[in-house]
């Protein structure tokens, strides 16, 4: 048909998001998304070995760091009416990649998910966790010329907080105790909570939580956003790109590189590698994973994968029918093949999720044995309580890739632990508002950050995105308890015991971890695999162009 | 008007305001569409973000009565009228900037997109498609018609992906995207403007081209042509005279047609290519249920497609005098 595998490159995602049959067809369908795993590494033609990178810089042709150059990276974005300057609702991957290199945080996750500092100095709490002293940095400037002071930080926190905008980052910091900030000194700030926690800092280094400078409340090009970060605010196209320039007084001595980085939002996968490729840009961001293996095979560009994924998940309403019922929760959780969805869903590039949230973060629970696909076993459960022939809906939707691809193939793998798993698909416009957190079994996907962050939003009976249904009062004061334990081993001990409960009991189905992928032309230096909320993914500080 | 108008004029009248009547019902429909959408603007709002979560029922209500949303929708849809005389689009309901700014320049290269394949595509649809129809049953037409029919069953994806593995990945002649600066119009980089217009070509040709090779099959066989054909007039001055008009008058209406189809495939071509212009912005506007800008483009897109089948029918009335005194 068309020239050498070339055809195979740009080959439309879209492809494997046609609806889902409902019936007899999906053994069809199944090959044929198995086909497209293997046909796209199988077809490809072309040598160069390209090494698997992950997490760290791969051997290019980019040589040695160096001053200059204009960079050009897509991501995918928003639309021009709901794109977005302000750092505290910049919600998409694109937004989110503006904001990191126009504005700091005071620590954020390193690629391992520990936390480093970045304006802060020190963050340090007093005996138990009631209150915490940020330190900030001495001697850096916004980019308006400003010294950084404490006054920005307090304005930071207070606007954050505000009530009246309910922004989505305040979640992150309820505990905060907004009324009692208190200025200690030019650089200094006492931060009381109203619950005691012992580590603040995995939860200040959350997505929006962006130091701005004190008073500034409006951000777009009628007021140019002034940050601290490596990169000056230059032109806003809204829905289209973001031109930024070289901060000369960045606080990071050398950093950054590049003179001008330009950033532009293209929603297609195959279109931003497309644009790689074609040599409009310099990195994509976000490729598809059955392109990134046919990439990583022909070496025509650096492909880096993150070193941990995305959650992925199927979620029963633990108070809901028939989902009230262990021996149901349990029978479903060993009804799922989860290699055979990494393989074929995510062509590879996932690991297998053990039903907890976390993997390769920090008190992830390591030691409880991995679920394997049991049919049988699921069976015997099932007949043990007296619901042999289950039948159950699971929602799902075009919403992520890979989502539509993992339900198909879930409901295909129940069958043989005589479970009917029914798919109904909704319009993925309406998804978020009308169906998850509302139907009783949904899917879900989240960042991978820090054990306090994801179970205040998703598993305490207050939470806004319980998404499980998961609202036992023990459960939370053994929560509040864990999260304010200064001693560490007993904090590990403590959080190890909140997972044990939730991996026996839970909600969570969480079948994979899916890496990111990202795509660079051999010139551009520096550039790595990073978790997606990381400090690392789409920071252009240490990036540079080669001669 | 005057009581003895020029039937002509009568009938432009007419169609025009029947135009502008269908317009006006067109926007109506596209606002109780939006509607009948489960969700609003304001859960749309608070449910989007990486870290998604959803507003609680009161935030809701606030967020609601901010963007005006607690009102009723007609009295919403005679506001937004009031402000389409003033010339006020309104403003997003999700950003809050002004539609226009939004609208501008993205619906004109749009509409540069889809004018150029339809301004392409008739010489292409009515040369192929009476060349073919001329010779009927012969080998070159078995060809176009096979041809013609394959690539109107491509999916207007696959056709733009083929064409950019074969003309931008494989042989580097053309841009695989079409990025264009905000700012600059995309006749400023015309390579970009060719792989996108190809494809739509590319789709649209094939259907073009069959409707008007069966309309020229019918006057060859016509009784009137024959008997020219037994008068000894030669056959270049028959096509000339009689085939080509009696084919195209028709097929200008089914033309017109393809060209409101046009529209479909423009959204994913643009998509496809990540062309700037309004189909992303649609999409997502209806995804937000942002109703200020998805009314504002829908509207454009209406008046385009109306507009498009108007000229269509006034060519045909002025170029069939038969229909002049319809309904008299």
């Amino acid at each position: 048909m068309f020239g050498p595998a070339r055809a195979r490159l740009a080959l439309p995602s879209s492809l494997a998001h046609s609806p889902a049959p409902q019936t007899g067809r999906q053994i069809d369908r199944r090959a044929f998304l198995h086909g497209l795993a293997v046909a796209s590494s199988g077809l490809v033609l072309g040598g160069g070995l390209t090494a698997c990178t992950s997490g760290q810089s791969s051997p290019t042709g980019a040589g040695e760091p160096r001053r200059g150059g204009r960079l050009r990276a897509v991501v995918s974005g928003a639309s021009s009416s709901d794109d977005t300057l302000h750092p505290f609702v910049a919600g998409s991957w694109g937004a989110g990649i503006v904001m990191k290199n126009l504005f700091d945080k005071l620590c954020a996750y390193k690629d391992d998910l520990t936390v480093t500092n970045r304006l802060a100095e020190s963050i340090e709490p007093n005996s138990d966790g009631s209150l915490w002293t940020v330190r900030l940095r001495d001697g850096v400037e916004w980019h308006d010329g400003k010294p950084l002071s404490a006054d920005d930080l307090m304005y930071s926190v207070r606007y954050l907080l505000d009530p009246k905008s309910s922004f989505t980052g305040a979640k992150d910091l309820a505990m905060v105790d907004v009324d009692g900030l208190r200025k200690v000194d030019r650089r200094t700030v006492a931060v009381p909570m109203r619950r005691p926690i012992a580590d603040l800092p995995s939860l200040l280094a959350g997505w929006y939580v962006y130091v701005i400078q004190d008073g500034t409340t409006a951000f777009d090009n009628d007021h140019p956003p002034v940050g601290t970060g490596p990169f000056r605010f230059d032109r806003w196209s809204p829905g289209d790109r973001v031109r930024l320039t070289r901060n000369d007084s960045y606080w990071e001595s050398g950093r950054p590189y590049l003179d001008e980085l330009e950033i532009i939002f293209i929603t297609k996968a195959d279109t931003r590698l497309n644009a790689l490729l074609g040599g409009d840009a310099d990195v994509a961001h976000e490729l598809a994973w059955a392109q990134a293996a046919a990439q990583e095979r022909t070496g025509r560009v650096q492909v880096v994968t993150s070193p941990v994924g995305r959650m992925q998940s199927f979620n029963m309403m633990v108070d809901q029918k028939p989902f009230t019922d262990p021996h149901v929760r349990e029978a479903l959780k060993l009804a799922v093949d989860r290699q055979e969805i990494v393989d074929t869903a995510y062509s590879g590039y996932a690991d297998v999720g053990n039903d907890l949230y976390g993997l390769g973060a920090p008190l992830y629970n390591d030691d409880l044995p991995q679920r394997r696909y049991d049919p049988d076993k699921a069976k015997s459960l099932l007949r043990k309580a007296g619901k042999e022939r289950l039948t159950v809906t699971l929602h799902t939707s075009d919403v992520t890739p890979g989502m539509l691809e993992a339900a198909t193939l879930y409901a295909e793998q129940a069958k043989r632990a005589g479970i009917t798993i029914k798919l109904e698909k909704s319009p993925a416009d309406s998804y978020w508002s009308e169906v998850w957190a509302k139907k009783p079994f949904a899917q879900s996907g989240w960042g991978n950050y820090a054990l306090d962050w994801f179970y205040g939003q998703t598993l305490l009976s207050t939470s806004d995105s319980n998404e499980t249904g998961w609202r036992r009062r023990d459960w939370d004061k053994r929560f509040f308890a864990a999260r304010a334990t200064m001693d560490p081993g007993l904090r590990a001990q403590r959080y190890a015991d909140l997972q044990q409960e939730l991996w026996q009991d839970g909600g969570y189905i969480i079948h994979s971890f899916v890496k990111w992928i990202d795509g660079a032309h051999h010139k551009v230096g520096g550039v790595r695999g990073a978790p997606p909320a990381s400090d690392g993914w789409g920071s252009y500080r240490d990036v540079w162009l080669g001669a | 008007m005057t009581g003895h108008a020029h039937p002509l004029l009568t009938a432009c009248t007419r169609r025009l305001l029947a135009a502008a009547g269908v317009t006006g019902a067109a926007t109506v429909l596209v606002f109780a569409g939006t509607e009948l959408l489960p969700g609003d603007a304001a859960e749309v709002i608070l449910a989007r973000s990486a870290g998604g979560a959803g507003g609680t029922p009161e935030q809701i209500a606030a967020l609601r009565a901010e963007l005006g949303l607690d009102r009723p929708w007609a009295q919403r849809y005679v506001d937004w009228l009031a402000g389409i005389v003033d010339g006020d689009l309104g403003r997003s309901l999700v950003s809050g900037r002004p539609v226009t700014d939004i609208v501008a320049q993205r619906l004109g290269n749009t509409l540069l997109l889809a004018g150029l394949a339809a301004v392409l595509l008739v010489p292409v649809a009515i040369g192929l498609g009476v060349w073919s129809g001329l010779r009927q049953g012969r080998f070159a037409d078995r060809v176009t018609s096979a041809v013609a029919i394959g690539l109107q069953s491509l999916p207007e994806f696959v056709a733009a992906t083929g064409l950019i593995a074969v003309f931008a990945l494989g042989w580097k002649l053309l841009p695989p995207v079409s990025l264009i600066p905000d700012g600059t119009s995309p006749l400023a980089r015309p390579e970009t403007l060719v792989l996108p217009v190809a494809s739509l070509l590319t789709v649209m040709a094939g259907q073009s081209i069959r409707m008007v090779r069966a309309r020229t099959g019918e006057v060859v066989r016509a009784e009137y042509v024959r008997m020219a054909r037994l008068h000894g007039i030669p056959e270049r001055r028959l096509v000339r005279r009689y085939v080509v008009p009696s084919a195209v008058t028709p097929a200008l209406q089914l033309l017109a047609g393809s060209i409101s189809w046009l529209i479909g495939g423009v959204v994913v071509v643009e998509q496809v290519f990540a062309y700037p212009g309004i189909s992303h912005e649609l999409v997502a506007a209806v995804s937000s249920r942002d109703v200020p800008v998805v009314q504002a483009l829908a509207t454009a897109m209406a008046a385009c497609g109306i507009l498009v089948y108007t000229v269509a029918d006034l060519l045909a009335i002025v170029l069939v005098p038969k229909l002049r005194t319809g309904g008299h």
